[in-house]
């Protein structure tokens, strides 16, 4: 009888104890999904992280409270220990996969800003792994401008931090010197524009571009001389059409391609018909590396700031 | 703390509406979250359209977004997250097709994601299906309210389907907005250069255009098919009725109302108040029922069944998540992987709500 008492209390003992460690497990998992909730708002709908340090800093946020909720809850959960750690493992594995992704989603886009380099004769842009020749008697403005912005709370007087979605930059000018200068007559000029962009493969991009062409035939007096189309220059897919304003003889070859998730617009404008084969040399002097990534093998980048 | 845990007493699921009272939640829930949902949306979305636009500008993460619309994508896309917890965390719902739930997401999902062709086609047979899935849920209501006055599950099922697929069919084929349905379909064959192959002109150009230009006969043929549909409807109804069959205000009531909100913003209000107040509505209803009929099993995931306020919490978490999905699928979601994942989610929504909601083998 005796035996029977302490066996059937010890049960009893225990299931208690497992019910409180479990109700307070309850409460740090919510306290859990608070924060992650927390976190995950203040990402989204705060006020635009300034800094790529201040950005890291909210993405480990978001990521500390998605370790405690996930975390918690399957180590609360009625599975075998081994399940247990490969679901672990799974869900940490995409949550640090789409963590490096965001971050490095913020940081090209702060990186695209940075101002270019001349190296050895040749116009860098670090950041997004591009480059081009810098042509004979030419000079460069380097500092990046935002021309289109939809932000309402831009500050033109300091180098933005970073190009956003909706905005457009122009990341270059290169204007040639004349050898002959005519009053009044611009001098030739290479423009390198970006914006983000994202397209589902070589022909939507083509697409896209058909309707910044139809857009330059509505420039009175415009006609167009090459219509969009696919061109592969040195290796690189580019899309390309060509106008002409007909009265000042105005050419205007505007160039595309895709680099990670922008787009370059390479604007290549003269009234002088000797520079067209200029742009030609220029064309193939482009080098386009793949964008650094966090997740690429064996390098890895060095933060921009 | 374990003074709670001591005194709390027995934990028991809510109890059902009675069932002669033929509603699913309760008189309130019922009127509010199903029934007059759409009137509910209608409500909502006409304050937002008679303001100016640049009331509802705001600025999230420095681009400007027109809030009407980031709430209702947001909102839809919940939605159809929401499906996995029916169908997934319900152990009970998830058991019986393993295979439907685990190896066919996981295949589209890798489809779409390495094929952006495949991801265009996806996300326009999405398009469409929509429109019938939705159609689809009104039905799966009605069949409910008819149960809950103990009518064989059969009677007027195929009836039934008709009308909801006319009350909701109808207006999108002959509406004013049939064209902006046609160019949504078409943006997401973008993928496809018309160029290079006559089936890609088929389906880009020529049968948009076909259907754009003989628009008129397609709403002469809606109204010439619906009209007298109607008509045999009520009279099938009333012969059945004579016949034993329990008649259901509250199904009555869902198809006048859905009817009357569907052929209004379809056919006389913009495309954009039509897909905002039938997407509002249409999701409301979903959130309602599964809040309801998992409520449950919502308590478990989350685990809050051990506090007084459970069921509450519960909804919170899973209202709180789904809206946290829909906010980065519609904001975020710009990536081949994202894209499939929000594709994905769609098609298996669409697909799972028709086998998860059995009337007739007694899931709800």
């Amino acid at each position: 009888m005796e035996t029977s008492t302490k066996q059937s209390v010890a049960p009893v003992a225990t299931n208690r104890s497992n019910d409180v460690r479990g109700y307070w497990l309850d409460v740090a998992i919510q306290m859990g999904f608070v924060w992650f909730l927390a976190a995950s708002t203040w990402y989204v709908l705060g006020p635009d992280a300034q800094s790529i340090s201040e950005h890291r800093q909210r993405l480990i946020l978001v990521g500390l409270g998605y370790a405690m909720a996930v975390g918690l809850w399957i180590m609360g959960s009625r599975q075998s220990p081994i399940t247990k750690m490969v679901w672990l493992s799974i869900l940490f594995s995409i949550a640090l996969l789409a963590g490096l992704n965001f971050a490095w989603e913020f940081e090209i886009s702060a990186r695209i800003m940075e101002p270019a380099q001349v190296k050895q004769g040749r116009v860098v842009h670090e950041g997004i792994g591009l480059s081009y020749a810098m042509l004979p008697d030419s000079r460069g403005d380097l500092l990046p401008v935002i021309t289109r912005s939809y932000s309402p709370d831009t500050d033109k007087s300091k180098l933005p931090t970073r190009l956003q979605e909706g905005e457009m930059a122009i990341l270059s000018q290169i204007m040639l010197t004349p050898k002959s200068p005519q009053p009044g007559r611009m001098p030739s000029s290479i423009t390198v524009k970006a914006q983000h962009y994202w397209a589902r493969n070589l022909n939507a991009f083509i697409r896209d571009i058909r309707q910044h062409e139809a857009k330059k035939l509505t420039i009175p007096n415009s006609r167009i001389i090459q219509q969009t189309h696919h061109s592969n220059i040195a290796g690189i897919d580019l899309v390309e059409f060509e106008y002409e304003i007909v009265p000042q003889h105005f050419f205007s070859r505007q160039v595309y391609l895709r680099a990670g998730p922008f787009m370059l617009n390479f604007m290549l404008d003269t009234v002088n018909e000797a520079d067209r084969r200029l742009f030609d040399e220029f064309l193939k002097s482009i080098r386009l590396d793949p964008i650094p990534s966090y997740l690429s093998w064996p390098t890895n980048p060095a933060p921009a700031k | 703390m374990s003074t709670t845990l001591d005194t709390a007493p027995p934990r028991t699921s809510p109890p059902p509406p009675s069932a002669n009272s033929g509603y699913i939640i309760g008189p309130v829930a019922d009127w509010v979250l199903i029934i007059g949902s759409p009137i509910v949306a209608l409500l909502i979305a006409c304050p937002l359209y008679i303001l100016p636009e640049t009331t509802f500008h705001v600025s999230i993460q420095s681009k400007t977004i027109d809030a009407r619309q980031l709430l209702i994508v947001s909102f839809i896309n919940a939605h159809l997250f929401l499906v996995y917890f029916r169908s997934h965390a319900n152990q009970n719902i998830f058991r019986l097709y393993p295979l439907r739930f685990l190896a066919v997401p996981l295949c589209t999902f890798l489809l779409g994601w390495a094929s952006p062709a495949a991801l265009g086609i996806m996300g326009l047979v999405a398009v469409w299906w929509d429109v019938y899935h939705s159609s689809l849920q009104t039905f799966g209501f009605g069949r409910i309210y008819d149960s809950k006055k103990k009518n064989d599950a059969a009677l007027g099922r195929s009836l039934d389907y008709w009308m909801n697929l006319l009350v909701y069919l109808g207006p999108v084929l002959a509406g004013a907005h049939f064209v902006d349905h046609l160019d949504q379909g078409t943006r997401r064959l973008g993928f496809l250069s018309k160029e290079e192959s006559p089936w890609n002109d088929l389906f880009v150009q020529q049968t948009p255009d076909f259907l754009k230009t003989h628009q008129f006969y397609l709403a002469a043929a809606v109204l010439a098919v619906g009209v007298p549909f109607v008509l045999y409807y009520l009279y099938a109804y009333y012969r059945m009725s004579q016949q034993g069959y329990q008649v259901s205000w509250q199904k009555v009531w869902l198809l006048i109302i859905t009817s009357v909100v569907s052929i209004y913003c379809w056919g006389f209000r913009s495309f954009f108040d039509a897909f905002w107040v039938m997407n509002f509505f249409h999701a409301l209803q979903y959130f309602a029922i599964v809040a309801f009929a998992e409520q449950k099993n919502l308590k478990q995931v989350f685990r809050v069944d051990q506090f007084s306020m459970g069921g509450v919490l519960a909804v919170i978490w899973v209202v709180s998540f789904c809206m946290l999905y829909g906010f980065w699928s519609s904001t975020f979601a710009s990536q081949n992987w994202s894209s499939s994942l929000v594709v994905t989610t769609s098609l298996m929504h669409f697909w799972y709500d028709g086998f998860i909601w059995s009337v007739k083998k007694k899931q709800v």
